[in-house]
Protein backbone atom coordinates (compact mmCIF):
# COMPACT_ATOMS: atom_id res chain seq x y z
CA UNK A 1 0.00 0.00 0.00
CA UNK A 2 1.39 3.70 -0.78
CA UNK A 3 1.74 5.98 1.91
CA UNK A 4 2.56 9.63 2.32
CA UNK A 5 4.48 8.86 5.22
CA UNK A 6 7.81 10.37 4.03
CA UNK A 7 6.46 13.39 2.39
CA UNK A 8 4.29 14.74 5.78
CA UNK A 9 7.50 13.89 7.54
CA UNK A 10 10.25 15.77 5.85
CA UNK A 11 7.43 18.49 5.09
CA UNK A 12 7.89 18.88 9.17
CA UNK A 13 11.22 18.85 9.00
CA UNK A 14 11.34 15.63 11.39
CA UNK A 15 14.39 12.69 11.32
CA UNK A 16 13.31 9.43 10.36
CA UNK A 17 14.60 8.71 14.28
CA UNK A 18 12.05 11.73 15.35
CA UNK A 19 9.29 10.53 14.03
CA UNK A 20 10.47 6.71 15.42
CA UNK A 21 10.55 8.20 18.86
CA UNK A 22 7.24 9.82 18.37
CA UNK A 23 5.23 6.69 16.97
CA UNK A 24 7.54 4.96 19.70
CA UNK A 25 9.08 2.26 16.83
CA UNK A 26 12.87 1.84 15.51
CA UNK A 27 13.95 3.78 13.27
CA UNK A 28 14.10 0.28 10.72
CA UNK A 29 10.47 0.30 11.20
CA UNK A 30 9.97 4.15 10.11
CA UNK A 31 12.02 3.46 7.22
CA UNK A 32 9.97 0.28 6.29
CA UNK A 33 6.97 1.72 6.32
CA UNK A 34 7.89 4.52 4.39
CA UNK A 35 9.37 2.20 1.43
CA UNK A 36 6.03 0.34 1.49
CA UNK A 37 7.83 -2.84 2.80
CA UNK A 38 5.26 -2.73 5.81
CA UNK A 39 2.33 -2.25 6.27
CA UNK A 40 1.08 -1.15 10.30
CA UNK A 41 -1.17 -2.51 12.04
CA UNK A 42 -4.38 -0.16 12.58
CA UNK A 43 -3.14 1.03 16.15
CA UNK A 44 0.46 2.04 14.44
CA UNK A 45 -2.10 4.19 11.44
CA UNK A 46 -3.68 5.48 13.39
CA UNK A 47 -1.04 7.16 15.86
CA UNK A 48 0.36 8.54 12.70
CA UNK A 49 -2.57 9.99 11.69
CA UNK A 50 -3.43 11.59 15.08
CA UNK A 51 0.72 12.81 14.54
CA UNK A 52 0.30 14.20 11.41
CA UNK A 53 -3.14 15.70 12.31
CA UNK A 54 -4.02 13.58 9.27
CA UNK A 55 -6.83 11.56 8.12
CA UNK A 56 -5.49 7.58 7.48
CA UNK A 57 -6.79 8.19 3.57
CA UNK A 58 -4.80 11.30 3.53
CA UNK A 59 -1.64 9.25 4.60
CA UNK A 60 -2.56 5.54 3.19
CA UNK A 61 -3.51 4.98 -0.64
CA UNK A 62 -5.50 2.24 -1.41
CA UNK A 63 -5.23 2.02 -5.07
CA UNK A 64 -2.50 0.14 -5.58
CA UNK A 65 -3.56 -2.65 -2.79
CA UNK A 66 -4.28 -5.45 -4.81
CA UNK A 67 -6.02 -7.17 -1.72
CA UNK A 68 -8.37 -3.95 -1.36
CA UNK A 69 -12.28 -4.43 -1.91
CA UNK A 70 -13.47 -2.93 -4.89
CA UNK A 71 -16.46 0.32 -4.69
CA UNK A 72 -20.13 -1.40 -4.72
CA UNK A 73 -21.65 -0.38 -7.91
CA UNK B 1 17.07 18.38 3.32
CA UNK B 2 15.39 14.96 2.78
CA UNK B 3 19.11 13.30 2.49
CA UNK B 4 19.57 15.18 6.17
CA UNK B 5 16.62 13.65 7.26
CA UNK B 6 16.49 10.79 6.21
CA UNK B 7 20.19 9.36 8.43
CA UNK B 8 20.56 5.82 9.73
CA UNK B 9 20.96 7.22 13.03
CA UNK B 10 18.85 5.68 15.81
CA UNK B 11 16.28 6.88 17.41
CA UNK B 12 16.38 7.56 21.10
CA UNK B 13 14.15 4.66 21.60
CA UNK B 14 16.24 2.34 19.61
CA UNK B 15 19.21 3.21 22.00
CA UNK B 16 17.31 2.24 25.22
CA UNK B 17 16.03 -1.06 23.51
CA UNK B 18 19.52 -1.72 22.61
CA UNK B 19 21.04 -0.80 26.23
CA UNK B 20 18.26 -2.38 28.10
CA UNK B 21 18.83 -5.29 25.95
CA UNK B 22 22.77 -5.92 26.98
CA UNK B 23 22.04 -4.88 30.08
CA UNK B 24 19.76 -8.48 30.34
CA UNK B 25 22.12 -10.30 27.84
CA UNK B 26 25.84 -9.84 28.98
CA UNK B 27 25.34 -10.82 32.90
CA UNK B 28 24.12 -14.32 30.95
CA UNK B 29 26.32 -14.66 28.65
CA UNK B 30 29.50 -13.86 30.70
CA UNK B 31 27.70 -16.27 33.22
CA UNK B 32 27.71 -18.97 30.58
CA UNK B 33 31.15 -18.40 29.58
CA UNK B 34 32.46 -18.85 33.27
CA UNK B 35 30.28 -21.96 33.55
CA UNK B 36 31.78 -23.74 30.85
CA UNK B 37 35.60 -23.02 31.74
CA UNK B 38 34.50 -23.84 34.93
CA UNK B 39 32.64 -27.32 34.15
CA UNK B 40 35.72 -28.02 31.36
CA UNK B 41 38.46 -27.75 33.94
CA UNK B 42 36.98 -29.17 36.79
CA UNK B 43 33.68 -31.16 36.05
CA UNK B 44 35.76 -34.25 35.29
CA UNK B 45 32.89 -34.61 32.19
CA UNK B 46 35.26 -37.83 31.19
CA UNK B 47 35.05 -39.72 34.64
CA UNK B 48 33.16 -42.32 36.83
CA UNK B 49 31.02 -39.74 39.37
CA UNK B 50 27.41 -39.49 38.84
CA UNK B 51 27.77 -36.11 40.06
CA UNK B 52 29.24 -35.14 36.06
CA UNK B 53 25.66 -35.16 35.00
CA UNK B 54 24.91 -32.32 37.27
CA UNK B 55 28.36 -30.35 36.48
CA UNK B 56 27.40 -30.94 32.52
CA UNK B 57 24.55 -29.40 33.20
CA UNK B 58 25.51 -26.51 35.06
CA UNK B 59 25.98 -24.31 31.73
CA UNK B 60 22.35 -24.30 30.81
CA UNK B 61 21.20 -22.14 34.02
CA UNK B 62 22.85 -19.22 32.39
CA UNK B 63 21.64 -19.98 28.89
CA UNK B 64 17.96 -19.98 30.39
CA UNK B 65 19.08 -16.25 31.33
CA UNK B 66 20.09 -15.59 27.37
CA UNK B 67 16.96 -17.19 26.58
CA UNK B 68 14.93 -14.20 29.32
CA UNK B 69 16.90 -11.42 27.72
CA UNK B 70 16.12 -12.65 23.88
CA UNK B 71 12.31 -13.03 24.96
CA UNK B 72 12.30 -9.55 27.16
CA UNK B 73 14.16 -7.98 23.96
CA UNK B 74 11.39 -9.23 21.56
CA UNK B 75 8.31 -7.86 23.86
CA UNK B 76 10.35 -4.54 24.09
CA UNK B 77 10.23 -4.43 20.03
CA UNK B 78 7.68 -3.11 17.67
CA UNK B 79 5.50 -5.15 15.75
CA UNK B 80 7.89 -4.67 12.97
CA UNK B 81 10.80 -5.89 14.87
CA UNK B 82 8.78 -9.15 15.67
CA UNK B 83 7.76 -9.92 12.28
CA UNK B 84 11.24 -10.10 11.35
CA UNK B 85 12.53 -11.71 14.22
CA UNK B 86 9.43 -14.68 13.70
CA UNK B 87 10.01 -14.79 10.20
CA UNK B 88 13.85 -15.42 11.60
CA UNK B 89 12.93 -17.63 14.24
CA UNK B 90 10.52 -19.72 11.86
CA UNK B 91 13.76 -20.26 9.65
CA UNK B 92 15.75 -21.39 12.27
CA UNK B 93 13.26 -23.90 14.06
CA UNK B 94 13.07 -25.41 10.91
CA UNK B 95 16.60 -26.14 10.03
CA UNK B 96 17.04 -27.10 13.58
CA UNK B 97 14.14 -29.33 13.25
CA UNK B 98 15.47 -30.99 9.81
CA UNK B 99 19.12 -31.07 10.92
CA UNK B 100 18.11 -33.49 14.21
CA UNK B 101 15.69 -35.59 11.42
CA UNK B 102 18.48 -36.11 9.40
CA UNK B 103 20.83 -36.95 11.90
CA UNK B 104 18.36 -38.93 14.24
CA UNK B 105 18.05 -41.20 10.58
CA UNK B 106 21.34 -41.26 9.98
CA UNK B 107 21.95 -42.60 13.66
CA UNK B 108 19.78 -45.23 13.07
CA UNK B 109 21.26 -45.70 10.19
CA UNK B 110 24.29 -46.50 12.43
CA UNK B 111 26.51 -43.70 11.90
CA UNK B 112 28.03 -42.53 14.93
CA UNK B 113 27.51 -38.78 14.93
CA UNK B 114 28.67 -37.41 18.57
CA UNK B 115 28.80 -34.26 17.54
CA UNK B 116 24.96 -34.40 16.07
CA UNK B 117 23.28 -32.35 18.20
CA UNK B 118 26.10 -29.37 17.84
CA UNK B 119 25.61 -29.96 14.88
CA UNK B 120 21.95 -29.20 14.96
CA UNK B 121 21.99 -26.11 17.19
CA UNK B 122 24.64 -24.25 15.29
CA UNK B 123 22.53 -24.95 11.77
CA UNK B 124 19.41 -23.43 13.86
CA UNK B 125 21.48 -20.80 15.01
CA UNK B 126 23.53 -19.60 12.07
CA UNK B 127 19.98 -20.01 9.89
CA UNK B 128 17.79 -17.67 12.62
CA UNK B 129 20.43 -15.16 12.22
CA UNK B 130 20.94 -15.26 8.11
CA UNK B 131 16.89 -15.45 8.17
CA UNK B 132 16.91 -12.72 10.32
CA UNK B 133 19.37 -10.55 8.37
CA UNK B 134 17.83 -11.18 5.26
CA UNK B 135 14.19 -10.50 6.49
CA UNK B 136 15.64 -6.93 7.69
CA UNK B 137 16.98 -5.90 4.52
Amino acid sequence: MKNRIRQLRTDRGWTQAALADLLDVSRQTVNALETGRYDPSLPLAFRLARIFGRPLEAIFDPEDDQHAVPPAR
Amino acid sequence: MTSELDTSVPSRRDRARAVAYIRDLAPAMAAYVVAIVVVVAWGHLDGESPWRFVWALLPVLPVLGVVRAVVRGLRRSDEYAQLIQLRGLAVGFAVAMVAYVVLGMLTIAGLSTPAGPWIAFGAGMVSWAAATAIAAR
